[in-house]
């Protein structure tokens, strides 16, 4: 642990600081974004319920929830429409049923109010359109399925699809590449998930954000978050864009009475183009060899890094956003190198992005 | 935005007591979000903090219909005598409510007279959604655990002064004191935002609730 620089604060327990320390991995991601944040106790619940096998149930296949900025405004709306509204306090404590209902709650989904479904699931955004809550997130878990979609707006065309987890996955090694590989996919591959990435509308010219490192470190480190809700804090570390960028996982130390660490991540991107300093300008071109230090510097980092921690491994992800993928980066003789000096402690991936659909559909066909 | 805060988390209606507690801990904790405190002052009473000031502005919202009350009843108090007390919440029937909330700093930082209040607004309903982690009819008691009001230095009937300019006073504020205590237990370069500082203190008051 951290050398304390003070002494125990008189009157208040050091034990019960760190009891609520171990309690921490099992409070909402409190820096993310509210639909995030809201999405992602939609799925603790969820699938705290699919590992009890879905006790105190009613018969229904799927269960509506909507994040609303005040919940009593919107129950006194809707009263006139769906009859009376019941409170509902802490569903995942209580074992409130699910399924058949449709649930207006606060962001961390703990308080709000419920009531019978008032339609056909499948009419239901329609349903929330129509009686004035298109604009706040929703997420409908389905019970056969397993799933949940999960929209920032009942209007939007983009939705997001979480597994519900009957088994929560441990912190392992297959796990968190698991978790890498699927948070790549769900949100990285094609643009339009995942803002921050592309310079808007410039997506199929391949011309990054200023910092897409930033826009994915965001990103990643809710998502890991939330793949590991309840056993996790994830956090990032906020440097300039040339240098690490890192997101860091900790895990409950019962023995040391805190947290401790469990992986660093390091994240890099090789470029086609650095992003231009005006909108229409022609991008300036990356060459080669940026792209094969930024490679040889994120083996480096998570080496050191992983090393100082004392962690057995140390993790890279880097996120292809060429235009042109075929210069076989980790195949030059420099990454070779660092390969063989610390490739066995290092996972390390290079996960490609395309900068439209179409692009993405020739590569998925070329390789199918 | 006491309440504004309250109705987003959905603990409205707030009944007095517990609105007051939230008002003491969102004032000794305002340092965990870089703010000034509100009062930095309060009464230390048997029954928790209570504060005067706030309960006749609570009066006059309701008067002018920006605020409802039910269960309206007198209660004693150990030290202002018999007062008023119900539970309140912003009513929404009011057209004038919304403007007046925005222009207070609950919606952005462009729509409020100061921008600065939009930064009070989130820390405040950052607090109200930790709090909401205690059982509702614990709030109140939460704030006489609290690591400041609870200080056995001070007796009841006492003024608790907690406003301190010297940030490594811990035992003035041991309420922040404790939020960053809670860094001990992490290791090194790791660290909690402001907002997990709460929620962690929101937890520490429960376990110190149920000891």
């Amino acid at each position: 642990m951290a050398n304390p620089k003070d002494a125990s604060i008189p009157g208040v327990n050091d034990s019960d600081l760190a009891s609520s320390v171990l309690d921490y991995p099992a409070q909402p991601l409190v820096d993310a974004d509210e639909a995030d944040r809201f999405c992602n106790q939609i799925r603790r619940l969820a699938d705290s319920r699919a590992q009890s096998n879905w006790p105190n149930e009613n018969s229904g296949d799927s269960a509506v929830f909507v994040m609303v900025k005040w919940p009593r405004s919107v129950r006194e709306e809707l009263s006139s429409v769906l009859g009376s509204l019941e409170s509902v306090l802490d569903p995942q404590a209580n074992l409130v049923p699910l399924f058949g209902r449709l649930f207006i709650l606060n962001r961390d989904g703990s308080r709000g109010f419920v009531a019978s479904l008032p339609c056909g699931t499948k009419d239901i955004l329609d349903w929330l359109e129509n009686n004035g809550l298109d604009r706040w997130p929703v997420a409908i878990l389905w019970r056969q399925k397993e799933r949940i979609t999960f929209r920032r707006n009942a209007t939007s065309d983009e939705s997001r699809w979480l597994d519900v987890r009957s088994v929560m996955p441990k912190t392992t090694v297959d796990n968190l590449l698991k978790a890498l590989s699927q948070f790549h996919e769900d949100r990285l591959v094609t643009p339009g998930s995942c803002e921050g990435v592309w310079m808007k509308g410039r997506e199929a010219e391949y011309v990054p954000s200023p910092t897409p490192e930033k826009a994915i470190q965001t990103e990643l480190k809710h998502s890991l978050g939330s793949w590991f809700h309840g056993s996790v804090k994830a956090e990032s570390e906020d440097k300039t864009s040339v240098g690490r960028i890192d997101i860091r996982l900790l895990v409950r130390d019962h023995q040391a009475q805190g947290l401790r660490y469990w992986a660093i991540i390091e994240l890099k991107v090789f470029r086609s183009f650095h992003h231009p300093t005006k909108e229409n300008q022609t991008p300036q071109p990356v060459s080669r060899n940026k792209n094969v230090e930024a490679m040889r510097n994120g083996l480096e980092q998570a080496y050191a890094y992983s090393q100082d921690r004392n962690l057995d491994e140390g993790f890279l992800e880097i996120y292809d956003l060429r235009k042109d993928k075929s210069f076989i980066i980790e195949a030059q003789p420099d990454i070779e190198q660092y390969l063989k000096k610390c490739g066995k402690s290092i996972h390390w991936n290079i996960r490609p992005l395309y900068g439209s659909m179409a692009d993405y559909r020739k590569f998925y066909i070329s390789n199918a | 935005m006491l309440l504004e805060a309250a109705e987003r988390t959905a603990i409205t209606p707030i009944p007095a007591a517990k609105l007051h507690a939230f008002s003491y801990l969102s004032d000794v904790l305002s340092p965990v979000w870089n703010l000034p405190h509100f009062d930095g002052v309060v009464l230390k009473l048997d029954n928790g903090p209570y504060y005067p000031d706030i309960q006749r502005e609570l009066d006059r919202l309701v008067v002018r219909g920006l605020v409802e009350v039910r269960k309206l009843r007198y209660v004693e108090g150990t030290y202002e005598g018999v007062r008023i007390d119900g539970d309140y919440s912003l009513n929404f029937t009011m057209n004038r409510l919304s403007p007046i909330l925005s222009a207070l700093g609950c919606e952005s930082p462009e729509a409020a007279i100061d921008p600065r209040d939009y930064e009070i607004h989130c820390f405040l309903v950052e607090l109200a959604s930790a709090l909401a982690t205690i059982p509702s009819d614990q709030i109140h008691i939460a704030a006489t655990v609290d690591a400041t009001y609870a200080n056995d230095q001070v007796d009841t009937s006492n003024i608790i002064d907690f406003e301190s300019t010297n940030s490594d006073d811990k035992d003035l504020n041991r309420s922040v004191a404790a939020t960053r205590r809670f860094q001990y237990f992490l290791p090194e370069g790791s660290s909690f935002s402001p907002g997990e500082r709460l929620f962690l203190y929101a937890t520490y008051l429960g376990k110190r609730m149920h000891g």
